[in-house]
């Protein structure tokens, strides 16, 4: 039996926030029906097809799944069970935004299976989320915290953003404080990073952003403050308590094989990674009754095993547990060191790179420049001998 | 059939850039109806697309009309110059093939540097001058103005100048008609030993070099073995002919007066020196045409590909640009900061931007360039003397007695109201005041000595800055004098870069140490470390700047399992990074090095 990861992408907002670059619509009347039909039909052809595959995490995100109203929430999650084999175990996690997610779709989504709650809080300051854009209130962040512990949610996750537009280093730590005290088990701490497209983008300059320096101060003064306080950081941006990291999420950084479903959804599966268009309409279409002409694949790329390596390092060493040698071994037949110890030597030697018990990982200031290190490292291209 | 000299004009065109004299040549060539009005491309002597451009002729042309005036078939042979100082040995020679030069003059601007350099080139080589005024079509022309210029200035009789508008074709009828009176028929004895100039050349892959000469004695044809008589060397004579707008024309021989082309299989232009005399192998004359020197470079500057791999693609196009330009020098050179490249000699700074140009251009090449230098002579403590052009053979202290510099005299020629400015850059380049003369109540013309290596950065530009671009110059090399220098190193992260390190006179080594390290400290990215850049002299550093270590480079978020992306982001990085290059565990954009190169004082 095979593991796999399920991705269904309900791209539908009730307003875009000012920093998203994320394929979402903005809609008021909720999710449509036809497109969770396109959703079920897309579930059918590969829930039919791939039976061999047991699916130990599942993963609702957007966009805003918590739009979704308490029928559909119920009936796409049955849909699933229907068409893939489900594991028991399985980790079934639905984003939520505080604004839209009430105790009655809460409990519909528990009860239906979903055993982890993504809250996209971003601060616990008003004056932060206003200047994104975002929809809900701090106290709406409160509110969806303590209903969702009250309907059953044992795992809930926390998004808090840092390097916002006026954004003090006092206020991330007040955020970060409140989740603390909330008690979450799990906390995804992202920087603020400018996208083309986004309304950010267009007022870049009249933005008062943090400088290089003050957002990795505010990242590692951030990083201390969880760990003393017991969240483990075991990704870049993710932290955790003991054993609450996200499964669906590490699946992506291990080169696991996940589907996703819905437009601009990217899949990792039979050594391709491909990705829907972000069209709502044709996707809609190509999963009708009577299928257009024009595909609904967006890209389609044949990862060939010598490529497969580079991603693989790339990938895993955005865990803090690094790159597992003999893991490596086992995967590629190779042995890490002989393929990449010269080309991580320099890192090691200035204590960007650490050798681990079991192999090798950045250090936390490795981490932070990891795309320069890899970017040094890692060759796509690289032919290696008998790969 | 035997020719007839008192219908042969040999003339030259010579004025200040932008005066008019390609546009001229343009018009000389419709009404002579050797080129047909419709075939007619905007300056058609300026064939290379950088001249067209720049507006500027880079090699000498020539060309021979045919022309009937009061029913005497008369032959025009028009030599075309370049028009910048650069080039100024080569507008000599061919001067020197001429009898007589039209001196345009633009309405609107009068007199400028180079047309009195000029004018008294063409005296020097005793040439009949007639002044030409062109743009009188302009509304701002004032041609009697002009007119009392030429006289006042220059010296020569402008009553009868014949005042134009190449540009609309007005009275270009009367410019021939003083060609045919004023320019002298050419003198020589068609019997006596072949004597002949060059006055250019240029490579063709089929015939080998074509060489331009003017005949003043003797004949030559097919067959004949002529001989270089600066170096002795003999060649068969494959070809001889004239020089046509569209081409060369084949003829049974060139005689002396007559202007034309050789070919015999000559393979390189540098066997060609321009100013060289040709003469027959079995019957020289006995003294060669005065004046022949071979054109030496003075700007020196390293060439690098930007990318390494691209060494051979150089090499291989500047061996082309060689074949046609013989004041082009290179030979291989090494730096520890850019791998393997060329040290590249030029005639001036005109010569060098034209080159580096062509090389991208032509061939497509990505360039480093490193500092330009002049050639300083070095004085040993036992008083023996050598030259370097490279600030990587600047001697240490304790070997050198003292360092000379090379010294130009130049003349600047602008309206009296900038005089105040350009005294002020002149000084601040380190200028010595010879004189100042009144031209006219409103023209100046300066003259100054000043180091070369002073104006071969940008002097030119401030120059016209200051004078919002009313300002001339002209310049000669005038001997080495004894000054205060010393070479400026930069230090990356503590190591020298040797293409960095430039000769500076010590004045001036505190501003410009702080303004490069400024500059190197905008070009250079964060890097995993902080990077202290240094300028030392001789190991006592003197200005001094940082650039932070990278605190922040990563992509925080993957939506939604997107590695194509991630992918995508760090192989654009890794394109980047191609871009650099290595010195130790420091990176270096080829963007810091032009930053550095493109120095201005404000």
């Amino acid at each position: 039996m095979k593991k796999l990861g399920l991705y269904i992408h309900i791209p539908f907002c009730l307003s875009k926030c000012y920093y998203c670059d994320f394929y979402s619509v903005p809609v008021s009347t909720g999710v449509p029906d036809e497109y969770l039909a396109a959703v079920s039909r897309q579930i059918d052809e590969y829930g039919l097809q791939n039976s061999e595959y047991v699916v130990d995490t599942i993963f609702l995100g957007g966009g805003t799944p918590s739009l979704m109203n308490e029928k559909q929430i119920s009936s796409l999650l049955k849909h699933i069970y229907r068409r893939f084999n489900v594991s028991k175990q399985a980790e079934i996690t639905m984003e939520a935004n505080p604004g839209t997610v009430d105790k009655s779709k809460l409990k519909v989504a528990r009860k239906a299976g979903v055993n982890r709650l993504s809250l996209g809080a971003q601060s616990f300051c008003s004056k932060d989320l206003s200047a994104c854009g975002r929809v809900h209130s701090v106290n709406d962040n409160l509110r969806a915290v303590s209903d969702a512990r009250a309907q059953g949610y044992k795992n809930i996750n926390l998004d808090i953003m840092y390097g916002l537009p006026g954004q003090t280093m006092a206020e991330v730590i007040q955020s970060l404080g409140t989740a603390f005290k909330l008690g979450v088990e799990h906390i995804s701490f992202y920087g603020l990073k400018i996208e083309e497209g986004t309304p950010f983008y267009n007022m870049r300059d009249t933005l008062d952003l943090p400088n290089e320096d003050s957002e990795s101060e505010m990242y590692f003064v951030s990083r201390e403050l969880m760990l003393q306080n017991g969240y483990y950081q075991y990704e870049i941006s993710n932290f955790a308590k003991k054993d609450m990291f996200c499964r669906h999420n590490i699946k992506y950084w291990n080169g696991d094989e996940y589907l996703g479903i819905g437009p601009a959804a990217h899949s990792y599966f039979a050594g391709k990674r491909f990705s829907f268009k972000k069209d709502i309409k044709l996707y809609i279409d190509s999963f009708s009754d009577s299928p257009c002409q024009e595909s609904i694949i967006d890209e389609m790329i044949d990862i060939p095993q010598s490529a497969r390596v580079a991603e693989y390092v790339m990938l895993r060493m955005r865990l803090s547990d690094g790159i597992d040698c003999a893991k490596f071994f086992k995967l590629f037949g190779r042995d890490f060191d002989n393929i990449y110890y010269e080309k991580l030597k320099p890192y090691i030697n200035s204590g960007h790179v650490l050798r681990t018990s079991k192999g090798y990982a950045f250090s936390p200031q490795g981490m932070y420049v990891s795309n320069y290190i890899l970017s040094r490292v890692i060759d796509f291209d690289m032919n290696i001998p008998g790969i | 059939m035997p020719k007839d000299l008192s219908l042969i004009r040999n003339f030259c065109i010579i004025a200040h850039i932008d005066h008019g004299k390609s546009t001229l040549a343009d018009r000389i060539l419709e009404l002579t109806d050797t080129v047909d009005k419709r075939e007619m491309e905007e300056q058609l002597l300026d064939d290379m697309d950088l001249e067209r451009e720049r507006g500027i002729t880079i090699k000498a042309r020539a060309v021979k009309l045919n022309y009937t005036y009061e029913g005497k078939e008369y032959v025009f042979n028009l030599i075309d110059t370049p028009g910048h100082v650069d080039f100024n040995y080569e507008v000599s020679r061919s001067l020197k093939a001429c009898e007589g030069a039209l001196l345009v003059i633009d309405a609107t601007q009068g007199i400028e540097a180079q047309t009195m350099a000029n004018a008294y080139l063409a005296f020097d080589n005793g040439l009949e001058i007639i002044p030409v005024i062109n743009k009188i079509d302009l509304p701002s022309a004032q041609p009697e103005k002009v007119r009392a210029e030429v006289e006042d200035i220059i010296g020569i009789p402008a009553d009868e100048a014949p005042c134009i508008s190449a540009k609309a074709g007005i009275n270009i009828d009367k410019v021939l008609e003083q060609i045919i009176k004023s320019v002298p028929a050419p003198k020589g004895d068609v019997s006596a030993p072949l004597k002949a100039l060059i006055f250019d050349s240029y490579y063709d892959s089929y015939r080998g070099v074509v060489v331009y000469i003017r005949i003043y004695d003797g004949t030559v044809k097919a067959g004949d073995v002529i001989r270089m008589m600066s170096s002795g060397v003999t060649y068969e004579v494959n070809e001889v002919g004239y020089l046509r707008p569209f081409g060369l024309l084949r003829s049974d021989d060139l005689c002396a007066g007559e202007v034309g082309y050789i070919t015999a299989a000559i393979k390189t232009v540098s066997d060609t020196r321009v100013g060289d005399t040709i003469t027959l192998d079995s019957c020289p004359v006995e003294e060669a045409l005065p004046g022949f020197k071979k054109a030496l470079p003075v700007v020196f500057s390293g060439i690098y590909p930007a990318d390494g791999a691209r060494y051979g693609d150089l090499r291989d196009a500047l061996e082309k640009l060689c074949l046609n330009d013989a004041s082009l020098t290179f030979e291989a050179e090494t730096s520890i900061a850019l791998g393997f490249g060329f040290r590249c000699g030029f005639l001036g700074l005109l010569h060098m931007e034209v080159i580096e140009e062509r090389l991208e251009r032509e061939f497509n090449l990505d360039l480093i360039t490193t500092a330009p230098s002049v050639i300083y002579k070095i004085t040993r403590k036992d008083g023996s003397e050598y030259y370097i052009d490279n600030p990587a053979n600047f001697p240490s202290a304790d070997d050198c007695e003292f360092v000379s510099e090379p010294i130009v005299k130049a003349s600047i020629i602008t309206p009296t109201e900038y005089v105040g400015g350009i005294m002020e850059l002149c000084q601040d380049r380190r200028g010595v005041f010879k004189d100042m003369k009144y031209l006219d109540t409103t023209r100046a013309e300066l003259h100054y000595f000043l180091p070369l290596n002073e104006i071969v950065y940008d002097f030119f530009d401030a120059l016209k800055s200051r004078s919002k671009g009313y300002a001339s110059l002209d310049y000669e090399l005038n001997g080495y004098e004894r000054s205060s220098l010393v070479k400026l190193d930069i230090l990356l992260n503590g190591e020298p870069v040797d293409a960095l390190s430039f000769i500076v006179h010590t004045d001036k080594a505190y501003g410009r140490a702080r303004k490069i390290a400024e500059k190197l400290k905008e070009n250079i990215p964060r890097q995993l470390f902080e990077i202290p850049i240094q300028a030392a002299i001789g190991g006592k550093v003197i200005a001094r700047e940082t650039v932070k270590a990278l605190r922040k480079d990563v992509l925080a978020k993957c939506y939604g399992g997107d590695i194509t992306r991630k992918k995508k982001l760090l192989e654009k990085q890794k394109e980047g990074k191609k871009r650099m290059r290595s010195f130790g565990s420091v990176e270096v954009p080829q963007e810091a090095f032009m930053a550095v190169l493109k120095f201005d004082e404000d």
